[in-house]
């Protein structure tokens, strides 16, 4: 889709819980005492909720930031003018009563609202801030408020243990003081069974090297490629790119095969430090991309949800954001250097 | 005329004498007791209690006012006003009263202002609790009802008392140790009470490192989960009748000469101070009013030390210590045998168990005995009997949203 | 039933009038025994806090330390424990401002 009209992102905020479990006491737990797995996937650390958190308390903590940063100096912005919230998870605390009913009624919007759960694997995040771009540009809503978040559950033993992690990134749309405007999007789905989980189980089954080639590095290829050819634009066009981060290996092999440079890429790389923190793994590597970008700046991000799917979009920054982000605190850089460390036992205990 | 429109006219109250009081065997952990079993104990047992020569007549109870916190929670068990009336064979008119840990003191409240209206002229006064069947958690949590339960989410009732020993450390400089010597004179008090929870001494070192429950307050500084009942016969008659028709005179049973009933903001957070119960302080005035005395002539009191850091405050605020000094008096032996004031020589409800509901009646039960008969104390040359004239009994209700405070007079 | 429905109900009025709001701790206390459904919490610090010249109390989150005079800030978080069935009671802690 072209995107002729103002549409764009007003405000985000990101929320990364404060503790984290180095991949070296991951691996002492698995007892693979030098396989040195978390080296291989780039992954160091991962973030590790507090036993009192889950993906609502993190949806209102990222929700909070992105709603005050609305207010910071626009006194035309008015909370009631959101009326749509969708929130796209793997670990909604709920079957049935969506995460955005306690989120909305934490963060204080108003009743008239467009609400549901999403849940696409780690796409479901950015499916949530397309869905919402939808409603604005069609003139349902004013303003829209999308949230990736998870509290990551894997398998003790497992390989995805070394990287499921926990965060939340929340973008406020519209199309009035925009920061980033929203120049085209387009997304791709099939059936490619790499990562399930049935409805009583407690953690995902996933299909090892298979979701390598046929899932993730396909569906962002035919995603990134759609968009491009919508936008008549290569990758050289782009200030950055930002790629789904399964792990940190994954980001760098896609960006390479697509003709981007690590340049591009590298200002939206945390997963080192967070771990693959799923529904929102896009949105905050957005995020630390927009906490240091310029005016005029061009960015596309793609992102990769297991089943499969993915969504891509392409931003242009604009002088708004320099402007806006003056009066801005708590970026994602100040909260994942404010992490503490915490034993693998705990993160157990407040991942149960 | 005048005495109409006077805001501080004292209450004119009929002489409500005590004439029979009595305490359960004893307070505790008591497996083979159930509430019925408790509330039964206390029933007969006070009848017993009026007189030496005999039993008293059941038939002069013209009604019964029992007092009990959450048996609707511990003991699955409401409608108490029928369990006790049935036990009688003339079925008297029964009333339960509740206010958490003050609901002995306000049946006390309630079954005077019968008597004071005139509609009866003997009453009986019960308190039971029967806790211990829950663990320590679950009575944590049936307990935390006596705070405002969602203002106060997450509290529980160390903890409330924790803040408010925080606030009075804070202003005054009260110290662990002090905390502490409330504790260790408690429980050698209550080596004197046959019907105490604990028959034990400790050392400061033992209750200061005692382990913490809510900082600063540890495991010693905190009064049990305890069973137990305690009643009382009140009348405003001059004699009764027993069960095999002889008379007993009252002439020399004891008084109740002032009482005082105050209330404050339910939650710690809207007090106006954090180191005063402020409740504790009308309630005294108002007692001490109708009494036509001070504080200075209490010879002896029963103070309500749900926790250490409680009877610190109540020694403060019902006017036997300056504010602020009451720690260090307690240290320096001013409140036990020899000191100025005599403070819970049963044990208070730190050794001698506090049974919620009935602590308010035990109080004025074990205080009425006091007075009748003295309290018996060990000189290094033999025992003597002291002998006291007037008794104060003080009951709070929560972390000091109601607090009852009695005068009795031998 | 572990968590009342209505009482939640009317519990969720409140939340918005705090969260990402500011205070200061007046008292605090940590808590090392409590009710059954705050056991995985422990320990805990319970507090008064002022908020625009009013006061209130709240638990901090878990495992945090909280000091006389410590600047907090209201946020979200789950306030006891659930088990597989019951409604999940969330409400309002304090965490340290950073």
């Amino acid at each position: 889709m072209n995107n002729t009209s103002d549409l764009g992102i007003v405000s985000y905020g990101s929320y990364i819980p404060g503790n984290f479990v180095t991949g070296k006491n991951i691996e002492a737990a698995q007892e693979k005492f030098g396989s040195d797995i978390y080296k291989s996937l780039g992954v160091f650390q991962k973030s590790v909720p507090s036993i009192d958190e889950d993906t609502t308390t993190i949806s209102v903590q990222s929700g909070s930031q992105a709603i005050k940063r609305f207010f910071s100096d626009s006194k035309s912005n008015n909370k009631n003018d959101i009326s749509c919230l969708f929130i796209g998870s793997e670990s909604h605390p709920y079957a049935v009563k969506p995460t955005g009913t306690m989120v909305k009624q934490a963060l204080g919007l108003s009743d008239n609202l467009s609400m549901a759960d999403l849940q696409f694997a780690c796409k479901a995040g950015t499916q949530a801030l397309q869905i919402c771009f939808a409603y604005i540009g069609s003139g349902i809503s004013k303003n829209g408020l999308a949230i990736g978040s998870d509290t990551a559950q894997s398998r003790p033993g497992d390989v995805l243990e070394y990287t499921a992690g926990a965060g939340s990134a929340a973008f406020l749309v519209g199309t009035q003081n925009i920061i980033a405007k929203l120049l085209g999007t387009a997304s791709v789905a099939t059936d490619t069974p790499d990562f399930w989980r049935r409805p009583r189980m407690k953690y995902p089954e996933h299909a090892g090297r298979f979701s390598g080639e046929p899932a993730y590095f396909y569906h962002i290829a035919l995603a990134a490629k759609k968009i491009m050819a919508d936008l008549k634009m290569k990758p050289k066009d782009f200030d950055y790119c930002v790629f789904h981060t399964p792990n940190a290996k994954f980001p760098k092999m896609i960006a390479k095969s697509l003709g981007f440079t690590p340049e591009q890429l590298k200002p939206s790389l945390v997963v080192d430090k967070i771990g693959n923190v799923y529904s929102a793994a896009s949105l905050i590597a957005l995020s630390s991309v927009l906490d240091i970008a310029t005016k005029g700046q061009k960015i596309l991000m793609v992102s990769y949800g297991s089943g499969s799917g993915s969504d891509a979009f392409a931003f242009e920054t604009t002088s708004l954001l320099e402007k806006k982000r003056k009066t801005w605190k708590r970026f994602l850089r100040n909260q994942i250097e404010s992490m503490k460390e915490v034993s693998y036992h705990t993160y157990i205990k407040n991942t149960e | 005329m005048k005495k109409q429109t006077d805001k501080n006219a004292v209450r004119e109250i009929k002489s409500v004498k005590i004439v029979g009081s009595f305490i359960s065997d004893h307070f505790g952990e008591l497996w083979d007791k159930s509430l019925n079993d408790l509330i039964k104990e206390a029933v007969f047992g006070v009848l017993k209690n009026v007189s030496k020569d005999g039993d008293f007549d059941p038939k002069e109870i013209e009604a019964v006012y029992i007092a009990n916190m959450a048996s609707g929670i511990f003991n699955n068990q409401l409608h108490l006003n029928a369990v006790v009336s049935e036990l009688f064979e003339h079925f008297p008119p029964s009333i339960r009263v509740e206010g958490a840990c003050a609901s002995g003191s306000l049946a006390m409240i309630t079954a005077q202002d019968a008597l004071n209206s005139g509609r009866y002229k003997t009453v009986m006064v019960l308190g039971v609790e029967k806790m211990t069947d829950f663990n320590s958690n679950e009575a944590t949590k049936v307990l935390s009802s006596a705070s405002d339960y969602n203002f106060e989410y997450g509290s529980t009732f160390p903890a409330l008392y924790a803040l408010l020993a925080k606030a009075h450390m804070h202003k005054y400089g009260t110290t662990r140790e002090q905390l502490s010597a409330v504790s260790v004179k408690n429980h050698a008090h209550a080596l004197t009470n046959s019907k105490a929870h604990f028959n034990k001494l400790f050392t400061l070192e033992q209750v200061s490192q005692s382990s913490m429950v809510a900082d600063p307050l540890r495991l010693l500084d905190c009064s049990p989960v305890s069973d137990g009942s305690s009643a009382v016969i009140l009348s405003t008659k001059d004699s009764g009748k027993l069960l095999d028709g002889k008379t007993v005179n009252y002439k020399n049973k004891p008084k109740i000469i002032g009482m005082g009933h105050a209330q404050d903001f339910l939650s710690l957070a809207n007090r106006k101070s954090l180191t005063s119960l402020n409740a504790t302080i009308k309630a005294a005035k108002d007692a001490f009013k109708q009494a036509g005395l001070t504080s200075k002539d209490i010879e002896v009191a029963e103070v309500h030390d749900c926790f250490t850091i409680a009877e610190i405050l109540a020694i403060e605020d019902l006017g036997f210590f300056k504010k602020g000094t009451g720690g260090q008096a307690t240290l320096d032996g001013q409140t036990t045998f020899g000191g100025k004031v005599l403070i819970n020589p049963s044990g208070g409800l730190k050794a001698c168990g506090h049974p919620v509901g009935a602590t308010g009646v035990k109080q004025v039960a074990y205080l009425a005995e006091l007075l009748e008969n003295g309290i018996k104390v060990k000189t290094d040359r033999s025992k003597k009997i002291m002998n006291f004239k007037y008794a104060l009994a003080h009951n709070v209700g929560g972390s000091g949203a109601t607090v009852v405070v009695h005068i009795l007079e031998k | 039933m572990l968590l009342n429905p209505a009482n939640y109900w009317r519990k969720n009025k409140n939340w918005n009038n705090f969260v990402g709001k500011l205070g200061e701790v007046v008292f605090v206390t940590r808590v090392e025994v409590t009710s059954p459904e705050l056991q995985s919490f422990l320990p805990y610090c319970f507090a008064i806090v002022e908020m625009d010249g009013e006061r209130y109390e709240f638990m901090g989150e878990k495992g945090i330390e909280l000091k006389k005079g410590d600047k907090v800030e209201f946020v979200f978080r789950k306030v006891s424990d659930s088990n597989n069935s019951s409604l999940i009671n969330y409400g309002i802690k304090l965490v340290l401002k950073k």
